[in-house]
């Protein structure tokens, strides 16, 4: 299969608190992949890996047969305009309204002339359903429409990748449906690779083409939506089905018995 | 036990301030050194000077008006008991351009300006804009921070200048308005002891040794905050009070070297 980013036995931690242990996993070209995993495993962690944002403690993370943090500061940069990522919050540059948010990617890295950059933010927010908010600031936005303009923004400068971090947390049904087939239409039209990070597991399955389950620094099981559904293995179909018991702790570890504790 | 907690103490708290002045000097490094980007940054650096130095003025002016106006009483009501009213003129420039103006500036910008683009720069964090910044390929070192620095060492020299010519006038505006001192014994006096090396240039060059210290501060407190309300709140107090006390410390230093 054709990769577009490889991850090889890649340890991290933050201090003492281990995240990732020798955990490998692929994403294919031209796909969505789906992260999914119990909230403070780390997906996004991951996100940050891949984008050279956090260095890792051991293995490695190559996109595009490159290998991410072994680039200088120039060379990471000049790789970062190839992916792309949709924080959580949206992170849109609240002193800035929808227009030229949209536009910042493009004037940072083009010289095009005003004029195709307006028909170039205009087609984006069109393709979010946004054309009409262009004028409005940041905070008049609702939380769904903050998401869309951070998603045109995203893919103003047309990367490879577009990494989505939880996008779809405390959104509405119908938000939540918009996004979806966004995220499906995008990655078809613009040929893109997709990455979404989310626990919202009935969701993600019904448009990825590929998951993997993250959970105590592990990659606890991988495949497409159909193999997950079919998985005999405890951890999966707990999680899957939203299990309060199972094998996936409920508390967080500690090293002192409750007993003793009291 | 008490004294070794105490030594261990120290030597944590000596840790983390080195380590603390190490990440600065790597964020003014990688903010500065680098192929200038003046199509981009220029603008930006207008509209900082703009935010920074501007909208400083107002404050700047009232506050010197009022510090040469009571300068000007309290040295005319010493003066006068030895008759010697017509050194006002020097006494209030001396005093206003080697260390009033300079360092009440520099505390003012501290409070009005610094305290400012803590705020900002730490929202900006807290917000992951500097995060997507990041991930957009665009270094928020360069397009952040460094137009916020240049802006601050260019306004603080010129709101020093501001402030040392209003402080004159209010010292003038009492000593010869007001309380009648001679025009022209107040002006010639001091022009015939200001020394354009000795006064102008330590004037000037503590204010640009400020302004770094002051923005560089302001700007690091912003860039390193823990993005919370707390740490915010927290970053924002020690840009001032660290920048006063930083202020103080090296106007002594300046002054003593410099004499």
């Amino acid at each position: 299969m054709n990769n577009l980013v490889e991850i090889k036995d890649l340890s991290f931690s933050y201090g003492k608190r281990i995240i990732y242990e020798n955990v490998s996993l692929e994403i294919p070209k031209g796909k969505i992949t789906a992260f999914m995993g119990p909230s403070g495993t780390g997906k996004t962690t991951m996100l940050r890996l891949i984008g050279g944002q956090l260095v890792p403690d051991a293995g490695s993370v190559m996109f595009d047969g490159i290998n991410v943090h072994k680039l200088s500061r120039p060379d990471l940069y000049s790789l970062r305009r190839r992916m792309s990522m949709l924080f959580q919050s949206g992170a849109l540059f609240t002193d800035l309204n929808v227009f030229d948010n949209v536009a910042y990617p493009i004037r940072e890295h083009t010289k095009l002339p005003e004029e195709v950059i307006r028909d170039m933010v205009l087609m984006k927010l069109e393709a979010v359903g946004l054309r009409g908010a262009a004028g409005l600031m940041p905070h008049e936005l609702s939380g769904g429409m903050a998401r869309r303009a951070a998603l045109a923004r995203s893919i103003a400068l047309d990367p490879e990748l577009i990494m989505y971090d939880e996008p779809f947390t405390g959104q509405d049904p119908i938000t939540m449906a918009v996004l979806l087939r966004l995220i499906k239409t995008l990655n078809r039209t613009l040929g893109l690779t997709s990455v979404v990070v989310t626990h919202d597991v009935s969701e993600i399955l019904t448009i990825a083409d590929y998951a993997y389950i993250l959970a105590g620094t592990k990659v606890v099981a991988g495949g497409t939506p159909e193999e997950l559904k079919k998985s005999e293995d405890p951890r999966v179909r707990q999680f899957i089905k939203g299990e309060y018991d199972g094998p996936v702790p409920f508390n967080y570890p500690t090293e002192v018995s409750y007993l003793k504790d009291l | 036990m008490f004294i070794l907690n105490l030594i261990l103490k120290l030597g944590s708290w000596g840790q983390r301030r080195l380590s603390a002045i190490g990440r600065a000097t790597i964020m003014l490094f990688y903010s500065l050194v680098g192929r200038p980007q003046f199509r981009k940054n220029f603008p930006q650096l207008i509209r900082q000077i703009y935010v920074v130095g501007v909208q400083s003025i107002s404050i700047i002016v009232v506050s010197g008006l009022f510090i040469g106006m009571v300068l000007g009483l309290q040295g005319f009501h010493v003066l006068v008991d030895f008759m010697a009213e017509g050194a006002l003129g020097q006494m209030v420039a001396l005093a206003i351009i080697r260390e009033l103006g300079p360092v009440v500036t520099a505390l003012l910008f501290a409070g009005r300006a610094g305290s400012a683009l803590t705020a900002e720069i730490g929202l900006k964090k807290a917000t992951e804009q500097l995060l997507s910044m990041e991930m957009m390929a665009v270094d928020p070192l360069r397009r952040v921070i460094a137009p916020r620095f240049w802006a601050g060492v260019i306004s603080l020299p010129l709101l020093t200048i501001i402030f040392t010519l209003v402080g004159i006038f209010g010292g003038k505006l009492v000593g010869v308005d007001w309380l009648g001192v001679d025009d022209g014994i107040f002006w010639s006096g001091m022009q015939s002891s200001i020394d354009f090396w000795d006064d102008l240039m330590m004037c000037a060059i503590k204010s640009v040794v400020f302004a770094i210290t002051v923005i560089w501060i302001a700007l690091f407190n912003g860039y390193d905050l823990v993005p919370t309300s707390v740490g915010i709140s927290k970053a924002t107090t020690n840009t001032v009070v660290q920048s006063s006390l930083a202020v103080l410390g090296l106007d002594f230093v300046l002054t003593a070297v410099m004499f």
